[in-house]
C-alpha cells in the first residue's frame, strides 16, 4: 500500500476503444479477481454474447441486468511498478461533456486514446484541448486499434507525426505516443509481439515514466479559505482549509476581503493540537483579535497578502444550455466564496476542435463553447491565477440546474 | 407407448437449443395453474392419476408417497414398466443423495460441481435402465430429473443448460420410434433467478402424432393415454 | 496516522463541513456497519467531538439482534441524537421478504426513510456509499440530488468540478452527501483499525462464518471465513474472490432459492 495513488482519466472519441483499453488495463494487470471474471463470463453466456469483450467489464450502466450481477470493477485500482492508478470514469459522448469535465477535474493524469483506423476526430481534439485547459500535463497518448491497421509501422509513424503537431500546438511538449491494441493486448502492459518494429515503452511503462505524484505546494505563499465558523463551548472556531503554504501557530493572518487581522492562537484537528497545517489540511483555528468572520473569506500572511480583485480574466467553458452574454450578472463559486460578478466583455471564443480563435468579441458563449472572458467583481473576490495556485484559480458559475460553466483564472487585476 | 418424463423441461430452451427430437411432431406448453405450488411429486402424481393430487400429498413425506397401480393409467397396459417415476417407483437412494448435496450447497459445504456430478451419474443409471427396457414392454415410462436438478443451481448459466438439453435431445433421438406412440412431458418449466432456476407455471409436452391439443392440463393426459392404450 | 489515510480523512471532513455549511437541516444515515460508523466518526472529528445533527437508523424490524444491541451501545457512548425510521404500519401488516424482496425493501426501508425525511424536513442526508461497492456507484457525485421519488437521473447529473460540490438547485427533495465515496473497502478497514472504532461483532467469524455486509436477517447470507480480527479480515479481503456488494445481490437470489426449494420440499 505504499505506492503513490494516481487518479487517471481516459479521454478520447467514444468509438476509439476507451472502454476496451480500460478493461485491458485492469485485466492484464490482474486487478480483477478471478471470481468476478467467471461471473462476467457466465453472464455473457446467459445473454448470448459470443465472445469475451473487454468493454463488457465496464458496462456499469446497463439498466436491465439479467441475473442482477453488477459490475463494480471500474473503481478497482491497478498497480504498476511505480504507482497505484484509479481510473475515473469518463463517458466520451458529446452529450456528456459535463461528465467528461467532471471526471477530468478530479484527475492527476490522463491517457488520450486515438484510433489508428479512424484517425484524429473532432472529439479527440476537443478532449485534448479540454484536458490541457484543466491543467493536466501528465498525459500519454495511446494509438489504439493497431490490429485493425495490420500493425503497420508506416501508418503509426505518419499518424504520430500528425498527433505530435496537434499536441505541441496545445502546449504539450514532447508527447509520448504509444501504438497499442487494447483488444488483443498488444503493448498495453505486455510488450508487443506483433509490432517487432517498435522498440519503445509499453503504454503502462510510458505512463509510469511520465507520471509523478504532485508535490504539496508548501513553498507557495500561504493561502486558505474559511469554510465555516463553529460556536461550540470552547469559543468561536474557524474551520479552514489550507490551500498552499503552511499555516503556523503564533503568526498573524489577514482575512480578505474584510481586511481583518488576527493572531493564530490554536490550530486543531479533533483530538490534537497542531503547530502547523499544510496544504490539504482541514483544521479548526482559534484566532485572536477578530470580530465577525464569514465563510468564504481567504486567509494569508501580511508579507504575501492575498488582495481582493476588482477585475479578472478567465478561460470559460460553458457546460449547460445557459448562455453567457456581455452584461450578465452571475454568481461565481470559488473555494467557499460566492460572489456576484458581471461579464464585462467576452473577449474571445475559441474553437476547442480547431484550437483556433474562432471569434473576437463574440456576443455570447453557448453550451460547449470555450472562451476568454473579462469579469468585473461586483463584490470583492479573492483569486489567483490558475497556473499559480489552482485551488484559488478555478471556479464554477451556477445556473438554475446546477453548475452552468467552469472557469480558470488567467489574469487578476487588483485595484486598491 | 413410450413416455419420457423429463422433469422441468422448458419449451423456451427446447426451442432455443433447437431440439428437434424433443419437439417431435406436435409440442407445446401444459397448464398447471390449478396447483398452488409446483411440486414435482404432486404434479407427477396428478399426471399419473388424472386428478389434482395436491391436497392429498403434504410436503412432509412427499418423496415417500406411493400410488397403487390401479390408481394410475398404468392399469390400462398389460406390461407397463415405470423407471424412477415420482409417486410410484422413485429410486429413493439416488434422489436422497441429490437432495443432500443440494442442501450442502446452500450450507456452503458442497460445490455445484459435486452436486452435478451425482446428478449426471444418476442420469446415466436411468438411461441404462431405459435402453434395457425398450421393446420389451407395452409401456415404458421413464423419468429423468437432469434438467430440474442441474437447473436449480445453474439455470442462469446457458452453457450448462445447453449441455443438459443436448443430452436430453440425444436421448429423445435414440428413443425415437415411428410406430410406437411417444409422449415427452415435463411437470413444470423453469426460469432464471440470477444463476439459479425456479419452477414456472407451465410444463412442456410433445407427441410424435398430431393430436391438436391446446395447452392441455397435466391431468388431461390420463384420458389421452387411456385412449391410445385401448 | 499514515499520510494516505490522513488525506482521505481530510477530504471527507471537508465534504462533511461543506454539507453543514450549505444545508439547514442535515442528518446522517447509520446502519451500524463499518462504512457508516466510519462516517459517524468523521462527523465527530469534523465538529470537534460532537455530531450536531440527528443520526438516522432505518429499522426494518428484521435486523440481527446484534445490530440493535450495538446501535444502542454506541449511541449512548458517543452521545448523539438517534432517530429510528420504521414503517410500523407495514410491519404490522406482516410485510416480509417472503411477500417479495423488492416490495419488502421498498416498504420497510425506502418508505420509512421517506416518511422521516418529510416529517423532520431534512434537506440533506449523509450516506456512506463508496465507488468501489457497486458499478453504478462509479458514476455518483459527492453531492447528489434526489427527487421526491428518490430517483436519481444518472445520465443527467449536474457537473461537479473539483471540490466545488453540487449546489442545491431547484426541483429536488434532498441532497445526498457521500463523504467516503473515494474510499475503498480495504481503506475503511484500515481506518477502523487505526482509529479503534467499534465494530459490530457480526463482522467477525463464529463457527467458520461471518458477515461481510450487514443487511436484514432473512436476506443476508454469511460467507465461510475464519477471520476473527480486523487484520484477518483485511488479509481475507486481499485474497478474496467475492466482491462485497455483488455478494449481497447474489445473497438475495440465494436466499430466495433456499426458501423456494424448502417450500417445494427439496430441503
Amino acid at each position: 500500500m505504499s505506492l503513490p495513488k494516481i487518479s487517471l482519466v481516459i479521454v478520447g472519441h467514444k468509438d476509439h476503444g476507451k472502454s476496451t483499453l480500460i478493461g485491458r488495463l485492469l485485466y492484464d494487470s490482474k486487478a480483477i479477481p478471478e471470481q468476478r471474471l467467471q461471473e462476467i463470463r457466465d453472464e455473457l453466456e446467459r445473454s448470448g454474447e459470443k465472445e469475451f469483450r473487454f468493454a463488457f467489464l465496464l458496462d456499469s450502466f446497463r439498466e436491465e441486468r439479467e441475473g442482477g450481477l453488477t459490475m463494480d470493477i471500474m473503481q478497482t485500482p491497478f498497480k504498476t511498478k511505480r504507482h497505484l492508478y484509479t481510473i475515473i470514469d469518463c463517458p466520451g459522448h458529446r452529450e456528456f461533456i459535463k461528465n467528461m469535465i467532471t471526471g477530468a477535474s478530479q484527475a492527476d493524469a490522463a491517457i488520450l486514446v486515438v484510433s489508428a483506423k479512424e484517425g484524429i476526430e473532432d472529439q479527440t481534439r476537443q478532449h485534448a484541448f479540454l484536458t490541457k485547459m484543466l491543467g493536466i500535463n501528465q498525459l500519454v497518448i495511446a494509438v489504439n486499434k493497431m490490429d485493425e491497421v495490420g500493425y503497420d509501422q508506416r501508418r503509426f509513424e505518419e499518424f504520430s507525426c500528425e498527433l505530435r503537431n496537434v499536441m505541441t500546438s496545445l502546449g504539450y511538449e514532447d508527447p509520448k505516443i504509444i501504438p497499442v491494441s487494447a483488444l488483443t493486448g498488444e503493448n498495453v502492459l505486455k510488450k508487443s509481439r506483433r509490432m517487432r518494429w517498435y522498440n519503445g515503452l509499453t503504454l503502462v511503462e510510458a505512463l509510469d515514466e511520465k507520471v509523478s505524484p504532485s508535490a504539496l505546494p508548501t513553498d507557495k505563499p500561504m493561502r486558505g479559505w474559511v469554510q465555516d465558523v463553529y460556536d461550540f463551548d470552547m469559543g468561536k472556531i474557524l474551520v479552514c482549509k489550507i490551500v498552499s503554504g503552511t499555516l503556523e501557530m503564533g503568526k498573524e493572518i489577514v482575512f480578505q476581503p474584510t481586511g481583518q487581522k488576527g493572531l493564530v492562537k490554536k490550530i486543531e484537528m479533533f483530538g490534537k493540537d497542531l503547530r502547523k497545517a499544510e496544504p490539504g489540511d482541514s483544521v479548526g483555528v482559534l484566532v485572536e483579535g477578530i470580530k465577525e468572520i464569514a465563510r468564504g473569506e481567504v486567509i494569508s500572511y501580511s508579507e504575501a497578502q492575498m488582495l481582493p480583485a476588482r477585475e479578472f480574466v478567465a478561460e470559460i467553458i460553458v457546460l449547460t444550455d445557459l448562455e453567457m452574454r456581455n452584461g450578465d450578472v452571475l454568481t461565481i463559486r470559488l473555494g467557499t466564496a460566492e460572489r456576484r460578478c458581471r461579464v464585462q466583455t467576452i473577449l474571445e471564443k475559441m474553437d476547442a476542435v480547431s484550437f483556433a480563435l474562432e471569434e473576437k468579441f463574440p456576443a455570447f458563449l453557448k453550451e460547449g463553447d470555450v472562451g476568454k472572458v473579462r469579469f468585473v467583481a461586483l463584490e470583492p473576490i479573492c483569486l489567483e491565477r490558475y497556473s499559480e495556485i489552482p485551488e484559488l484559480g478555478r471556479f464554477v458559475i451556477e445556473g438554475r440546474k446546477g453548475t452552468a460553466s467552469a472557469g480558470l483564472v488567467l489574469e487578476v487585476c487588483i485595484h486598491a | 407407448m413410450i413416455i419420457l418424463a423429463l422433469d422441468a423441461l422448458d419449451l423456451h430452451l427446447v426451442k432455443k437449443f433447437n431440439c428437434k427430437s424433443l419437439m417431435q411432431k406436435e409440442c407445446g406448453q401444459t397448464d398447471i395453474s390449478e396447483f398452488k405450488l409446483e411440486r414435482t411429486v404432486v404434479l407427477w402424481a396428478s399426471f399419473l392419476t388424472g386428478k389434482n393430487m395436491e391436497a392429498e400429498i403434504p410436503v412432509k413425506g412427499q418423496w415417500e408417497f406411493k400410488l397403487k397401480k390401479e390408481e394410475t393409467f398404468l392399469k390400462f397396459f398389460n406390461s407397463p414398466k415405470a423407471i424412477d417415476v415420482p409417486a410410484y417407483s422413485l429410486r429413493e437412494k439416488n434422489h436422497v443423495e441429490e437432495r443432500r448435496l443440494l442442501k450442502a450447497y446452500f450450507d456452503d459445504k458442497a460445490s455445484v460441481e459435486e452436486h452435478d456430478r451425482v446428478v449426471w451419474k444418476n442420469h446415466e443409471e436411468n438411461k441404462k435402465l431405459l435402453f434395457q427396457s425398450l421393446g420389451k414392454f407395452d409401456l415404458v415410462l421413464s423419468y429423468f430429473d437432469l434438467a430440474d436438478a442441474v437447473g436449480h443451481l445453474s439455470f442462469g448459466i446457458l452453457s450448462k443448460m445447453k449441455e443438459v438439453y443436448e443430452e436430453l435431445e440425444n436421448l429423445a433421438k435414440r428413443v425415437k420410434d415411428e410406430d410406437d406412440f411417444t409422449l415427452i412431458i415435463s411437470d413444470h418449466g423453469m426460469k432464471a433467478v440470477g444463476r439459479y432456476g425456479d419452477h414456472t407455471r407451465n410444463g412442456f409436452y410433445s407427441l410424435n402424432k398430431t393430436m391438436g391439443l391446446n395447452v392441455p392440463k397435466i391431468t388431461d393426459f390420463y384420458q389421452v393415454i387411456r385412449g391410445v392404450a385401448e | 496516522m499514515t499520510s494516505h489515510l490522513q488525506e482521505l480523512e481530510n477530504k471527507s471532513i471537508a465534504i462533511i463541513r461543506e454539507a453543514k455549511a450549505q444545508f439547514k437541516n442535515l442528518a446522517v444515515l447509520w446502519s451500524t456497519g463499518k462504512d457508516s460508523t466510519t462516517s459517524l466518526w468523521l462527523c465527530k472529528k469534523a465538529f470537534f467531538g460532537r455530531i450536531p445533527f440527528p443520526v438516522i437508523h432505518i429499522d426494518t424490524g428484521y435486523k440481527f439482534p446484534e445490530i440493535y444491541k450495538f446501535r444502542d451501545k454506541v449511541a449512548q457512548e458517543w452521545g448523539f441524537n438517534l432517530l429510528v425510521a420504521k414503517n410500523e404500519e407495514a410491519i404490522e401488516k406482516g410485510m416480509s421478504p417472503e411477500k417479495g424482496r423488492f416490495e419488502c425493501c421498498t416498504l420497510l426501508k425506502t418508505e420509512a426513510l421517506k416518511d422521516l425525511i418529510e416529517r423532520e424536513k431534512f434537506d440533506a442526508l449523509i450516506l456512506s456509499i463508496r465507488r468501489d461497492e457497486h458499478g453504478i456507484r462509479g458514476k455518483e457525485r459527492y453531492f447528489s440530488p434526489r427527487d421526491e421519488e428518490f430517483k436519481w437521473d444518472y445520465k443527467n447529473q449536474p457537473a461537479e468540478m473539483w471540490d466545488l460540490y453540487v449546489k442545491p438547485a431547484e426541483d429536488y427533495s434532498h441532497m445526498r452527501v457521500h463523504p467516503i465515496l473515494h474510499w475503498t473497502e480495504f481503506e475503511v478497514w484500515q481506518y477502523v483499525k487505526q482509529e479503534g472504532l467499534p465494530v459490530n461483532p457480526l463482522y467477525f467469524a463464529i463457527d467458520g462464518k461471518r458477515y461481510r455486509s450487514l443487511g436484514c436477517q432473512p436476506c443476508t447470507i454469511p460467507i465461510p471465513s475464519n477471520a476473527k480480527t480486523i487484520d484477518q479480515i483485511v488479509e481475507e479481503l486481499r485474497t478474496s474472490k467475492i466482491s462485497e456488494r455483488a455478494g449481497r445481490a447474489q445473497d438475495k437470489e440465494k436466499a430466495y432459492m433456499m426458501q423456494k426449494l424448502r417450500a417445494l420440499g427439496y430441503m
